[in-house]
């Protein structure tokens, strides 16, 4: 079981967060890096893929599922049809959005249980205490304005890396 | 009889309202939020002093007023401003906001210690553990770590993590923990001011991420 | 959701899910500074401030709300108002205003605040303009206004009446200007 990357878009459509430990395109040659890391902190890259078309790929393919997917609903009103996750042959992506349109998404190997509880944990423990609380920190990001709070960064690492699941 | 049961009415209707409680984060938001207002406050207040020079250049910052005014990033832009962080109002005004909160928080202390009568606390001693135990605690939610003093009217009261400054991230950090502590400070001359002793108060933010508040009894 | 569960979960939230504090400092932190504020300002300005304050404040607390309740955006405007009084202000101040007023095109309600930890043992001064101008407690205007406007939702948020003024009651009205369209990405429209 690996992690390939964590991703987060906030309401305006801008990528204001990536870490890529395992790249998911023919960009960059390192597909041996599959097997399981037990430690991923000071591996990988940092918001170096925000602009990115993989970037916008990943946003666009997650905004057309959830259009369809509340079209497709079949109780109306009562319950949103919320998306969870997609998986293609390489890879699953697990999917959270908050209310306030805050969109995390995990991406693992295929076979990785639904790890949505992971993404609201780090909503709620991460991004609330190290971002929101920060005064320093803007809640609202402009457009090329990433989430640079090491804090933060080495949090989510931490956090990733402790998951059972990818200790084995 | 009657005088009896109309004396445990009102005492029970006190301690309700003693006892009311609220998520505490709303004081964490409203403290936060002192910094940007300290900045919003001293603009307006440069703003309506330079208005009459202003009109008699004929000249005027139109964009940066629009700046101040329509930020919507939680207050962030402001602490971007270099020349309104920069100004020395701000930390008076920090200074004043804890000054009446200090003043306003040791008479309700005291009245509750003594059972509504005030008494004024003579030794300063005293003074400096209701702030390192009480008045911290009821802003802080927690205790000042460790009081040192040398008995000539110098104490040092140490913080080893400052609520809102240790949840501080980013490149201005040490500027804007700097206009935080003004109030701090503040709180503690607040108290002092209203138990009839008059002091310096600095505070210190160290690299391990306490604070010394070093304080000199005048 | 129905009333009951919303009524149910914010029992649990405030229970279990909330660090809780005696109000006396808060509110006593808050008068301090309104009354800073009327010194040095006209009511009139003081009211901006707050509010401007609330907004702030609001763009930070609804991520707290989010994160704690666990709930998605509403589907509606009326479930809004409910999640807003039932949940939202028990969770943060521990009063459950009622929801009344609505106006014929569901863009409008009143909250009734039966209390008020803002202003719990304050008086407005007598002499002066306090009681036909202050709003005292804007803040909360600016917190409501910035929490909506982050689920996309314009709204104005705005005191009718304040018992600190010698109303009868303590009303905030609601009312929904827009929805703020969810921002699409490049070449989707």
């Amino acid at each position: 079981m690996a992690v390939y990357s964590f991703w987060i878009f906030d309401r305006h459509c801008n990528c204001i967060y990536s870490r890529e430990w395992v790249a998911i395109t023919q960009d960059k040659p390192d597909h041996q890096q599959e097997q399981t890391q037990k430690n991923i902190t000071n591996t990988g890259t940092i918001n170096a893929r925000n602009q990115d078309h993989v970037a916008k790929l990943l946003f666009g393919a997650i905004f057309s599922l959830k259009q369809i997917s509340s079209k497709l609903n079949p109780q109306e009103e009562t319950t949103a049809n919320n998306l969870k996750s997609f998986s293609t042959l390489k890879y699953r992506c697990h999917f959270f959005e908050t209310g306030t349109g805050l969109k995390f998404c995990l991406l693992t190997d295929p076979k990785t249980e639904n790890m949505q509880f992971v993404l609201k944990e780090i909503y709620a423990k991460l991004y609330y205490e190290k971002i929101v609380k920060n005064v320093l920190s803007p809640v609202d990001f402009k457009e090329n304005e990433y989430i640079d709070n090491e804090v933060f960064i080495t949090g989510v690492d931490n956090y990733i890396s402790s998951l059972a699941v990818f200790n084995n | 009889m009657s005088n009896q049961l109309h004396q445990t009415v009102v005492e029970t209707d006190v301690d309700n309202d003693f006892e009311k409680q609220i998520n505490v984060s709303c004081l964490e938001y409203l403290l936060m939020e002192l910094g940007p207002l300290a900045l919003r406050i001293t603009d307006k207040l440069e703003k309506y002093s330079s208005s009459s020079t202003r009109e008699s250049n004929g000249s005027g910052n139109g964009n940066d007023n629009k700046q101040v005014d329509d930020f919507h990033y939680g207050g962030v832009e402001l602490f971007q401003n270099e020349s309104l962080v920069s100004n020395e109002i701000n930390n008076q005004m920090l200074d004043n906001f804890g000054f009446q909160i200090g003043k306003i928080l040791i008479e309700q202390l005291i009245f509750l210690k003594n059972d509504g009568i005030s008494t004024k606390m003579d030794e300063i001693l005293d003074i400096m553990k209701i702030i390192a135990r009480d008045v911290w605690k009821m802003i802080y939610q927690k205790q000042i770590d460790n009081l040192r003093t040398n008995h000539r009217g110098t104490f040092v009261l140490i913080d080893n993590s400052h609520r809102l400054i240790s949840s501080m991230y980013g490149p201005d950090k040490h500027r804007i923990s700097g206009l935080y502590l003004n109030f701090s400070c503040g709180v503690i001359k607040g108290v002092l001011n209203q138990s009839a002793f008059k002091a310096n108060v600095e505070a210190d933010l160290k690299s391990d991420g306490s604070v010394h508040y070093t304080i000199v009894v005048i | 959701m129905s009333s009951k569960s919303y009524k149910s979960l914010s029992d649990d939230i405030w229970k279990n899910r909330v660090d809780k504090i005696n109000s006396e400092v808060f509110t006593l932190t808050y008068g301090s500074i309104v009354a800073q504020l009327c010194r040095d300002f006209t009511y009139a300005e003081v009211n901006t401030q707050l509010e401007k304050m609330g907004y702030n404040i609001g763009l930070r607390l609804v991520e707290e709300f989010f994160a704690k309740t666990g709930l998605g955006r509403c589907t509606s405007f009326k479930d809004t108002s409910e999640v807003i009084s039932k949940i939202g202000f028990k969770m943060f101040l521990n009063i459950t205003p009622t929801v009344t007023n609505w106006s014929g095109d569901g863009k409008q309600f009143s909250l009734i605040l039966d209390d008020n930890p803002l202003t719990d043992f304050v008086e407005l001064p007598e002499d002066n303009n306090a009681a036909n101008e202050l709003w005292y407690s804007n803040v909360l205007c600016g917190v409501l206004r910035g929490c909506l406007e982050m689920v996309q939702l314009d709204c104005d948020v705005y005191f009718v009446s304040d018992v600190l003024r010698g109303d009868p009651i303590t009303e905030m009205r609601l009312k929904l200007n827009k929805f703020l369209k969810d921002e699409v990405p490049a070449g989707e429209e």
